[in-house]
Parts: C-alpha cells; sequence; structure tokens
C-alpha cells in the first residue's frame, strides 16, 4: 500500500501545470513548484487547471520571479533526496544546514529590487497565497521603514501627509504615550 | 466621517518622478499593510497613525499586539544601571494605553507579551486584557528563569485559540483542566520551561490538539504526565523533567515525533522505552541521547512493529560504556521492528568525539572483525547517513565497516559537520 501511494505523488511530481500571465505568456512549471501557491493547490484539487490556469492579475515580469521562489523554496520543502516527499508535513525533517543557509542567501538576493517590483511582489504572493513569499516581501518593507520617523518614511514611499495641523496635533496627543 | 481630500496639490515632483512618485505603500489593502506591521516593534506600529489620514487608525485594528519589554530598552543588561524602574514605568504606560485603545471588535490574531514580571500586578492585567480579546495565538514569554504564576484565567473565553505558547509560567493546577474544557479548536501548544504543578493528576486532554511541544519542562508532582490527543501529528519532548513519567495514550495520529533525553535526569530508562512503544504510527522519528538498553529490542520486553516508520534519525544516542558490538546489535534489534525503514541517520552517535582530545592514545592500527555481528534484515533501508565531526581514533571506519556488514543492502553516506556552531 504504501509503495503504491508514493508512486501515485512520484507520477504527480512529474505532472506539468501551465501558468497564464495578465500579457499572456505561458511559464510551465511542476505541480510541486505551483502548489506553494495555495490558490493554485486548490485549483489543482478541483480538477480545473486543464489548458492553463489563467492569472489575470500578475504580469510575466512579476510571475517569472514568483516562478524562480517557488522553485527554490519547493525542493526546500521536499527535502534534499527528493525520496521524502511521501511525507505530508516536512517542516520536523532535519534539513540541511548548508541548504537553509544557500535558501537564505537566494532570499536575501531575491529581494534585491526596487520598490515597485517589490509591491508587484507582495500583491502577487497575496494573491497566489504564498505565505512564505508574503513575509518575506512585508519583512522587507517592514525592515526599511523601522527606527524611520514618519517624516522619513513619507518621504521614502512618497506618503502624503493630507493631515492638517490641528489633526496632527490632536493625533498626537492621543497617542502622546507612543512618543515617549 | 473624514474623507481623504484629493491630494494632486501636494505632488511636488517632476513628471519624470512621477511614476516613482506613486505612494505604493498606502495603496495597499488594510490586511496587507497589518502584515508589515506585524513585523515592526509595537511603538512604531502606533507611531505610523502620523503618516496621513489613511494610516490614523491603521494600527488599531492591527490582528497582531506584541508587548515586548526590550522595545523598551529592557534587557538583563539595565538591571544593574538603576534604570530599570523608569524603563519599566514607560513600558507600562504603553501597554496599558495599547491594550485600551486598541479596536477590539473583532477578535485579534495574535496576543504577545515578552516581558520579565518586574511588577507582577501590571503583567496579570496585560495577560488577562490579552486573553480577552480572544486571540487565535496566545504566546506569553517570561523573560526570566524564575516561572511566573498565571493570573486566574477560569471563566476566560479561549474559544479562538489555535495555538497557544508559554515559556517560564508555572502553569498551576487548572491549566490543564482548562486545555481540555475552554479550548475547542486548540491545535498547537508549545511549553517551555514551565513547570506543572499542584497536587492532583496532571492530564492534557485535546480532540484538536495537532503539534505538541514541550521544551525543559518539570513535572516534580509525582504525578505522571498522562497525554491524551488523537489527533496529535507531532510531538516533540525536549529534555526536562519528569519524575513519575510520561504517558501518551491514543497516539493513532501521530506522524512525527522527536525526543530529547539527557542521562537519568528526563525520564528513567523505563519510561523511556514505554514512550518508545507507544510511538507505533510514526513515519518519522529523532531521537537523542537514547542509550543501548532503552534500545535494545531482547525477547522478553519486545517493542512493537513501527509499520510506517521511514526515516530515523539518531542523535548522540548509544554513548554509554558498551562495546561497538553492542550497540551495533542494540541499534539492529531496533532496526528489526521498522520493516519500511528507508533512511537511518546516526548523528556523533557511538562513541564521544571531540576534535582537540589529547587525552586518548591514538591507535595506530585497526583491526576490523570480521567474524562476528548477525546480519539485520532491513529491506527497504536504503541510505545510512553517518554524521560526524571528528574521526578519532579511527573508530568512525570501524564503525563503518560495522555497519556495512550488518546492512549489506544500505548505501552509506558520510558527512563531516562541525558540531557546535556558532
Amino acid at each position: 500500500m504504501a509503495s503504491a501511494g508514493s508512486g501515485d505523488e512520484k507520477a504527480a511530481a512529474a505532472a506539468m501545470i501551465t501558468l497564464i500571465s495578465s500579457d499572456n505568456e505561458k511559464f510551465e512549471v511542476t505541480e510541486a513548484t505551483a502548489t506553494l501557491s495555495q490558490t493554485i493547490r486548490h485549483m489543482i484539487e478541483d480538477g480545473c487547471t486543464d489548458g492553463g490556469v489563467p492569472l489575470p492579475n500578475v504580469t510575466s515580469k512579476i510571475l517569472a520571479r514568483v516562478i524562480e521562489y517557488c522553485k527554490k523554496h519547493a525542493t526546500a520543502a521536499a527535502g534534499e533526496e527528493g525520496s521524502s516527499s511521501s511525507f505530508s508535513d516536512a517542516a520536523f525533517l532535519e534539513v540541511d544546514r548548508a541548504f537553509l543557509e544557500e535558501l537564505e542567501e537566494f532570499d536575501d538576493a531575491f529581494l534585491e529590487v526596487d520598490r515597485a517590483t517589490l509591491f508587484d511582489l507582495i500583491l502577487a504572493a497575496n494573491y497566489l497565497d504564498i505565505k512564505g513569499l508574503l513575509n518575506l516581501t512585508c519583512q522587507k518593507v517592514a525592515d526599511s521603514v523601522k527606527g524611520k520617523t514618519p517624516e522619513q518614511i513619507r518621504e521614502m514611499y512618497n506618503i502624503v501627509n493630507d493631515l492638517t495641523p490641528e489633526e496632527e496635533a490632536e493625533i498626537r496627543r492621543e497617542t502622546q504615550w507612543a512618543f515617549e | 466621517m473624514m474623507q481623504p481630500e484629493p491630494t494632486t496639490k501636494c505632488i511636488r515632483v517632476s513628471s519624470l518622478d512621477a511614476v516613482s512618485a506613486v505612494d505604493r505603500f498606502s495603496a495597499l489593502p488594510d490586511g496587507l499593510i497589518h502584515t508589515v506591521l506585524s513585523f515592526l516593534p509595537a511603538p512604531e506600529v502606533v507611531r505610523t497613525c502620523l503618516l496621513s489620514r489613511r494610516w490614523r487608525s491603521l494600527w488599531r485594528s492591527a490582528p497582531c499586539i506584541n508587548l515586548d519589554e526590550r522595545d523598551f530598552g529592557i534587557s538583563i543588561m539595565i538591571i544593574r544601571d538603576g534604570t530599570l524602574e523608569e524603563k519599566w514605568a514607560r513600558f507600562e504606560d504603553f501597554a496599558t494605553n495599547l491594550l485600551l485603545f486598541h479596536d477590539n471588535t473583532s477578535s485579534l490574531g495574535e496576543f504577545r507579551l515578552s516581558s520579565r514580571a518586574y511588577n507582577q500586578r501590571h503583567v496579570d492585567r496585560w495577560i488577562r486584557r490579552g486573553i480577552e480579546y480572544c486571540p487565535s495565538v496566545l504566546n506569553i514569554q517570561i523573560l526570566e528563569h524564575h516561572r511566573f504564576k498565571l493570573p486566574p484565567v477560569v471563566g476566560l473565553n479561549f474559544h479562538h485559540l489555535k495555538m497557544l505558547c508559554l515559556h517560564s509560567v508555572d502553569l498551576g493546577s487548572h491549566f490543564a483542566g482548562l486545555l481540555c474544557s475552554a479550548c475547542p479548536v486548540m491545535e498547537d501548544l508549545k511549553l517551555g520551561n514551565c513547570e506543572f504543578s499542584g497536587n492532583s493528576s496532571q492530564v492534557i486532554t485535546s480532540r484538536t490538539l495537532k503539534k505538541l511541544e514541550l521544551e525543559c519542562c518539570l513535572n516534580k508532582t509525582g504525578y505522571p504526565l498522562v497525554i491524551t490527543a488523537p489527533s496529535l501529528a507531532y510531538l516533540c519532548l525536549c529534555y526536562g523533567c519528569y519524575e513519575a513519567g510520561i504517558s501518551l495514550c491514543k497516539m493513532d495520529s501521530l506522524v512525527g515525533a522527536e525526543i530529547y533525553v539527557t542521562e537519568y535526569e528526563t525520564l528513567s530508562q523505563q519510561t523511556e522505552r514505554e514512550l518508545l512503544c507507544s510511538l507505533y504510527n510514526v513515519t518519522s522519528l529523532k531521537l537523542m541521547g537514547f542509550e543501548v538498553e532503552v534500545m535494545l529490542n531482547d525477547e522478553s520486553d519486545k517493542f512493537p512493529v513501527f509499520p510506517n516508520m521511514r526515516t530515523l534519525d539518531l542523535h548522540s544516542c548509544f554513548l554509554d560504556e558498551y562495546e561497538l558490538y553492542d550497540k551495533l546489535e542494540a541499534l539492529g534489534s531496533f532496526l528489526q521492528s521498522a520493516p519500511c525503514l528507508e533512511k537511518l541517520i546516526l548523528q556523533y552517535c557511538m562513541f564521544y568525539s571531540f576534535s582537540d582530545s589529547e587525552w586518548e592514545i591514538e591507535r595506530k592500527s585497526i583491526t576490523l572483525h570480521r567474524q562476528y555481528g548477525k546480519t539485520f534484515q532491513c529491506q527497504k533501508l536504503k541510505l545510512i547517513e553517518v554524521i560526524y565531526d571528528h574521526d578519532h581514533d579511527h573508530r568512525l571506519i570501524e564503525l563503518l565497516w560495522s555497519l556495512g556488514r550488518r546492512l549489506p543492502e544500505a548505501s552509506i553516506k558520510l558527512k563531516k559537520i562541525k558540531r557546535f556552531l556558532t
């Protein structure tokens, strides 16, 4: 019984899924890569991926980056041997320290993008429901504002201050306890 | 209600910069801004209210409250310089106000408190308030070794609680009972440096619990810790001290377990064996610190068959005073009860190895005994991974040789990984 199960999984791992970006570009990815996205995982489970999965909210430029991320992290989830895919929960398997370091380096390099791309990635990760990528990109934004004054944050992200001086004074009074 | 004014009048950038001047941050939906805010210290989250009208109230509805004394400059270091009182006062003022003004109309995603118990009354109040928000995740980390007695929480609502993490907490006598009756959806329980106290039996019963981690916990009540969790998929028991033992019931769903013990402290050898027997369904098992006598599967007191076990990871096992021959017999006899095992990992097992040990005379030659040791039937075992730090005294070669002879169908992969990484 066990061997039949792992056979099925091997067949599934080899299955390819076609993703179609908003500008109609097609990307062929393995199911293991695609299912890092919970959104796509549900579509596969519902059996509605024949003829490709249209992703009208994601451009080809961003989709290519997202797939790059998923490919790297899918191999991490499968474990280094690839044979351990029979575990439904691989989180407790000891993964090589070296591999984790490599993954971290990959993530750091992956985040070397301009702000517009970073926000596009956040929106794509949210739409595709890829938790790891969403946390990674949101953390990057958080790190960039950490320790900054409101003025510095506004300047960095082109946030327009539409508060009147009276409103600003009122907010400061209300939240004085957070500014001490 | 105030509506955001058209903002065109404020844009003073040249048209060349117009593309980059778009405010993408504020344009994110609330939920995504909240995700970004969840990575910031609480005072900075509140301070975003000054950015613009869009941001004015976002902090109030943030689904994550994270109160951390370290955001107020409180650390082990400052205890001596006399500023603790003043810093604590700032922390207290902030925490009390945040909990007062945070929007509590919807139930909270996560409430997290990391603090020492400098003032027990304050900490009690924050915890009670945090629980009143009905969080899905409740994480209380007391940052000192002395265990904090939880305020009375009986009668409070834990109906949304999915994950509970407690560190350095004296669980009192009501805790276990509370888990059974007041947490109908709890899936994840993590206790670190906690003590089971009171003078009644310690029973954790949950039909929904999927993941349980007990790290360096104490049970000196004289009653065994009885865990009944038919949905439990993952168990991690890491050191600690359980004088009256631990008994696991209904572990039918358990797929992964990690058990770390220290010699003569965590559990008696008898309880270690009993514990192993109750892990019958696991696919992946990691054991650390287990010794020959616990693992030896002799005729008198047999292990059950582990029909699903695929991976067995032994870390610092078989380090007691037996000959390598006996250690391999014990290992082999254990493997016989895992007929589907595919991968065996031996990390720093069988002998101590210190790269700088000068105290032993190095053997110049090595004799490999051909004659003894039976071959073990472990037909699906394809890979044995041996992880070592330093081949002291050629004992590694001896080990590999013996493994190869006893388990001839498996290939052996050797990895040198430094044991203590800093």
